[in-house]
Parts: C-alpha cells; structure tokens; sequence
C-alpha cells in the first residue's frame, strides 16, 4: 500500500554447463526480472541455444497458421497448461505438417478462386458495356488477316459512312442505343489507315481481348459470366468456412504447441539477456524481497552449490522495476494509474488514493439515483459478458455506488426532485444551490491538491533530501496559510488592531503578516525550483479553480435531465398517441444522457487525477516488473 | 418583461460561456486530430489520447463558472 513491493537485486555465477539447468529454473520459478546485459570490455552477451532458430522456425509457421483460421492468442484459449507436458518439439513438428498441408491446400484453391473472381469480374464489366451490340463474341479473336476496333468514338454512324466510301473492306456494328458505342472489322492491310480516321473522332478502345475466349452475344455470355462469378465466390466462401473449421478443429493444439513453444524459445534465447565469458555466465536481475529465500532454496537445492548467488538492497541510483502492491479492493484502480505512468521504485504509489477519490469525484458529478442504481446493473452485466475488461468495470460499478449515495444526498432520482408529490429528502438541491455547490466543489479542490502537496513534500524529501522538500513543497503551504490571513482580514473574517495608516488606507498586523508569509514563500520557491515557481501559483489557481468542473459537469447533467423530464412530461400529459411519444422521449434522453455522464464524470474525474493531483508529487516513468517466465 | 439590466448580464454571460466554448472548441481540435493519429498508429494510446483530448475542456467550465458568477448579479 502507497509504496510498490520493495525488491532485491539477485545476482547469479556460474559455469556455462549449469546455466541450462538455471535457465530452467528461473523460468519455472517465474520471480527473476532480469536486467538485460550491455556489451561491455569485461563479458560479451550469451549466445543463444543452436534450438533457438529452428523453435522460431516452427513459432512463425504455427502464428502464420492462426492467422489464416482467425485465431487469436489467449483470447480463446481454454487451458492449454495441461497439455504442456506432453509437448515436444518434435511431436509439434510432425503434427504441424499434417495440418499445414491440409491448410495450405485449402488456402491454395480459395487464392484460385479469388483470383478468376477478379477476371471474371473485369470481363463482366466490360461486357456490360458490349451488351446492347449484337455481334457475336466469336468475332473477336487473334486474327491474320483482320484487326478490330472495338470501344467509343464521337459520332459512330457517320464513321461507318465515311469508312464505305473509302471503298474499304471492312463490316462495323453499331448499337441502337448507344450512339458512340461501336465495333470495326478491317483488313490489317488498312488497319493505320483506319486508327487515324477513328482518331479524328477520338476513339477509345475497349478491352477487347479479355473477351475472346467466349462465345455467343454479349447479353448472353454476360448472363453464363455472372453465374460463374457466383459460383466461385459461393466456393471460396465455403473453403473459407472450411478454413475456419480446420483451425477450430486443430485450436487446442495450436494454442498449447504456441504456449509451449514461445516459452521454449524464451528459455532457449535467454543466455542473450545474460552476460558471457569463454567458460562462464553471469545473470542478473530483480526479485520481490519477499520471494528471497525461496528462490535461494530452490537454486540450491536443484544446483547443489554449483553457483554463486547474492543478493543485496537496491541502491538509490537503480533503476528498479515496479510491481504495483494494493490490497484487492484497490487493485482495479492500478488499471487508471497504467494508464498514465507507473511510480517510480523510490515515490508513493498513489494507487489507493485513486481507489477512495476517485468513486467520490465521479458520484459528486453524476450523483442520481436512478443513474446509479441502473449504470451498477448494467456494468454488473457488462463486466460478465467480458471478463477481461474486468478491471475496468469494477471502477465504474464501484463509482455507480458512489453515485447513488451522492444522489441520496442531492434528492435526485432521474433528474426529479420530487416523485408523484412525494419530495425527496436533500442536503443540497444541485439545480437550486448552484453557488453553494460551486464552494463545495472548489474547496474539494483544495483539500485534494493539498493531500498532493503533502505527499510532493515527502517524495522529494526521499528523493532530494529534507531541504529542498521545505523549499519546493513546503513553501505551497506557507503561501496558503499567507493568503488565507490576508484574504480572512480584508473581508473581515478575522479582526486586527491596525498599525499604521498610510495615504487613509489601513494597514493591519493581518495584512502585514500575510504579506511577509506570501513574499516568504516566494523566495523559497525561487530557491526550490528556480524562477519557474512562482510563476505555478498561477498554474495553482487555475487547478483549484479546475476543480468547478465537479460542479459544472453534475449541473450540465441535472439540467438535460430536468429538461427531458419536462418535454416528456407536456407529452404524456397531452395523452392519446403522444403518450407513446413522451415515453420514448424519456427513454432516450435519459439513456442519451446517461451514457453522457459517465464518460464525463470518468473523464474528467480522471484528469483532476492526473492532471491537477498527479503534478503536485507524481514522478512516474517507472520500468514495469516482468519476470522471466511469465 | 425583463428590464434592460438584466438583459445585459443575460448576454454578458452568454458571451461568458459562447467564447469558452469557441476556445475550447479550437483546442480540442488541434489536439483531437493529433489523438486520432497517434491512435491509427499505436491503437493502446486510446486512453492516453482521449485524456489530453479533454484537457481544454477547462476553458469552457471556467466560461460556466463566469457565466453563473454574472448571472447572480441580476439577482
């Protein structure tokens, strides 16, 4: 809780004859998040095993595969563990074969069927444009002694006249209903002669020899074509059902013989994250303190003092990996904190925070019980019918709870302060008390950014010692505490005797004292972070102000609510049909808005996180903890 | 019928939010196109995009907050 796990680095030697049996080791004991090895003067990196690339090999044909059926990794998978054992390299080889050759095939002729579906596709459409021409497509072949021109020129009648009187052997065909549409038989003899007459009426040609292997008038062959085109993608549809049914039939194996395999490639690649001399390797690495003494135990135990293994406390300038440790409740939570950025080894993990401000933030913005009570069903529902988006979904549930107890407080149930007659008990009436609201929202602010400050002061006392702590952060509090006297004496709040009048304008031992504490401040920020510190306060008061959105978000919503229930209610109270209309005025507007809230309540109670809370102390930038193995 | 004064804190706070609105408007934007490419390219930067997609919303709640504070003065 607010630290992550605290780690140890473990250090492992030994002689290159053992380092299998290690490997083997840390990967079953899945604790170790190595350190990858830099090439340096002293050891070159391992070598991988000789098995690495023909595993890899077999890796990619097995991924290639899924892909072809649609598989996807993990997603289906039922549990592959049990199978593990039984698995080998070999065994996986000999299976794959069979299987890649059925699918190969498979995939073989629906490649064929793809591909005379796009001939086929191209001859139809140029047929379409022959269709009304009644020449027989026999006509259209490779001839020796003729040459055709088949396509559209500007005004074919009149070409047919001009043709005959060159006194030309030649035959043309010409379409009723298209005027430009034409095709012309000549001798090859005058076939220059023809192209540039064609050319002054600016022909341009049809792909004609797509067509000469058919037969019969276009109309016709255009028919005998679709119902080819048919044909072909109904059988490359059923081989691809028949795809997907071979890749269903073969998941388990595929699923376990990848499991296995990218875990043996793991083990057989890992020597390149180790470091190596001639006879000897060196690892080193990562591992929860609390896991210590059992991997030490176990290492022992199989390894017999074959190495050397050590371990010590991570010094302050190591770079450690980060393993989030919440309790149950608050570990959804990690989720929004990914999101952003992992804490860095030696900051607080301010996961739990999150878990108790961030249900508040969001119910204080959508806070209506009847939004709550039907988001907590729906995510309920949500959260069964997709299990791996579970995490999410317990933060929304956990916020729809949240929303109900803030609309008990508000008296809002849809929108309606009252239900029949019936007034609902409140706190607050959010649409009336907007000023009220407005304060309660803004002092949220402050008492949530002060919790940020609290914590900056001790990450950078860890950080950079107690020093600059005081300077950097604790100099935001004296600045606060200097307003608030300066601002409680002007308005009144709090009443001291005067010390001097200058120019008829009073001065205050309040005033005074405020003043000296906000310069004070200022100086201290200047020497905690430089010239850019005083120009925050700002940045600070456009933060507290940005807490308002608590209010502006929540009103926004009660008042799309209000104004849905009255349109509906003008409709229901005109009775007959719009009746039906008023309802389903309600049922939308509601759903609309609802859908509305949550992602602006979820958004945006995320950004005061992330970008109000977190900059008060947040460092982030941390290296996630992956062990080996896992 | 609402005397002049009120009608001009009416539209005093109307430009209050009509501005912000604009602003934020123009902001998200720039940002939404931006969020939207990053995404074609790398698809887990969903969440991260949509967060810096509603940063400039505070314009617009800072324009709400004017416009209430204004309104209060026709009270």
């Amino acid at each position: 809780m607010l630290k992550p796990e605290s780690m140890s680095r473990l250090v492992i030697a030994g002689h290159k004859e053992h380092m299998q049996q290690t490997i083997n080791e840390l990967h079953q004991l899945k604790v170790l998040h190595i350190v990858d090895h830099a090439k340096n003067e002293l050891a070159d990196i391992g070598s991988p095993y000789e098995k690495a690339s023909a595993l890899s090999e077999t890796l990619i044909k097995i991924r290639s595969i899924m892909t072809y059926c649609s598989l996807n990794r993990g997603s289906d998978a039922e549990s592959p563990d049990k199978t593990h054992d039984k698995l080998s390299h070999d065994k996986i080889n000999s299976r794959l074969q069979a299987i890649s050759g059925q699918i190969a095939g498979i995939q073989e002729s629906i490649r064929e069927y793809q591909s005379r579906l796009t001939k086929n596709n191209v001859v139809l459409a140029e047929l379409r444009k022959l269709e009304d021409l009644k020449m027989p497509l026999e006509a259209i072949s490779a001839y020796k002694s003729l040459v055709y021109f088949v396509g559209y020129a500007n005004d074919a009648q009149s070409l047919h006249g001009r043709l005959q009187k060159k006194g030309w052997n030649f035959r043309m065909y010409l379409s009723q209903k298209n005027p430009k549409l034409m095709a012309l038989f000549i001798e090859s003899g005058k076939s220059k002669e023809a192209a540039e007459i064609l050319g002054q009426s600016s022909f341009s040609s049809l792909n004609a020899a797509l067509l000469e292997e058919l037969e019969g008038l276009p109309s016709k062959a255009a028919e005998k074509v679709s119902k080819e085109i048919l044909d072909c993608s109904n059988e490359a549809e059923r081989l691809g059902k028949e795809l997907a049914q071979a890749g269903k039939d073969n998941m388990e194996f595929l699923l376990a013989a990848e499991k296995y395999l990218s875990n043996e490639l793991e083990k057989a690649e890992a020597p390149l994250r180790f470091a190596a001399t001639k006879n000897a390797f060196f690892v080193s690495g990562w591992v929860p303190a609390g896991n210590i003494s059992h991997v030490m135990n176990r290492l022992e135990k199989t390894l017999k003092n074959k190495l050397f293994i050590s371990f010590d406390a991570p010094k302050p300038k190591d770079d450690v990996p980060v393993k989030l440790n919440n309790k149950k409740y608050a570990k959804p939570f990690e989720f929004l904190l990914d999101l952003y950025s992992l804490p860095i080894y030696r900051e607080f993990d301010p996961t739990l925070l999150i878990f108790l401000t961030f249900p508040i933030f969001f119910g204080f913005m959508l806070g209506d019980i009847g939004y709550g009570l039907l988001s907590l069903g729906i995510f309920a529902l949500m959260k069964k019918k997709m299990p791996k988006a579970k995490n999410f979904f317990n933060i929304f549930m956990l916020s729809s709870v949240s929303t109900v107890f803030f609309g008990l407080l508000f008296g809002e149930f849809f929108g309606a302060e009252e239900i029949g007659h019936f007034e609902l008990w409140h706190i607050l009436s959010r649409s009336h008390d907007v000023m009220l609201l407005l304060s309660i929202a803004v002092g949220i602010g402050i008492v949530h950014l002060n919790l940020g400050l609290i914590l900056g002061f001790f990450n950078e006392r860890k950080l950079h010692g107690l020093k600059h702590a005081i300077y950097a952060k604790g100099s935001w509090f004296i600045l606060q505490g200097g307003t608030f006297i300066l601002i409680a004496d002007t308005i009144n709040l709090i009443s001291t005797s005067t010390l001097l009048i200058v120019f008829g304008f009073a001065i205050t031992y309040g005033l005074l004292i405020g003043s000296i504490l906000i310069l004070l401040a200022i100086i201290m920020l200047i020497k905690g972070e430089g010239i850019i510190g005083p120009i925050e306060i700002l940045g600070l008061i456009g933060n507290i102000g940005s807490y308002s959105r608590l209010m502006a978000i929540g009103l926004s919503s009660v008042m799309l609510a209000i104004v849905i229930n009255e349109m509906a209610f003008e409709f229901l109270h005109k009775g007959n049909l719009y009746i039906l209309a008023g309802i389903l005025l309600l049922l939308i507007g509601h759903a609309i808005n609802m859908a509305l809230g949550w992602m602006g309540s979820f958004l945006h109670s995320l950004r005061l996180h992330y970008v109000e809370f977190f900059t008060k102390f947040f460092h982030g930038g941390g290296k996630k903890y992956s062990p080996f193995g896992l | 019928m609402v005397d002049v004064g009120t009608g001009l804190v009416a539209i005093g706070s109307a430009v209050a939010i009509v501005g912000s609105a604009i602003a934020a408007g123009i902001a998200e934007k720039s940002i939404g196109a931006a969020a939207v490419g990053a995404m074609a390219e790398k698809e887990e930067l969903f969440g991260k995009g949509l967060i810096l997609t509603v940063i400039p919303e505070t314009l617009v709640i800072f324009g709400l907050v004017m416009a209430l504070l204004i309104l209060n003065l026709a009270k």
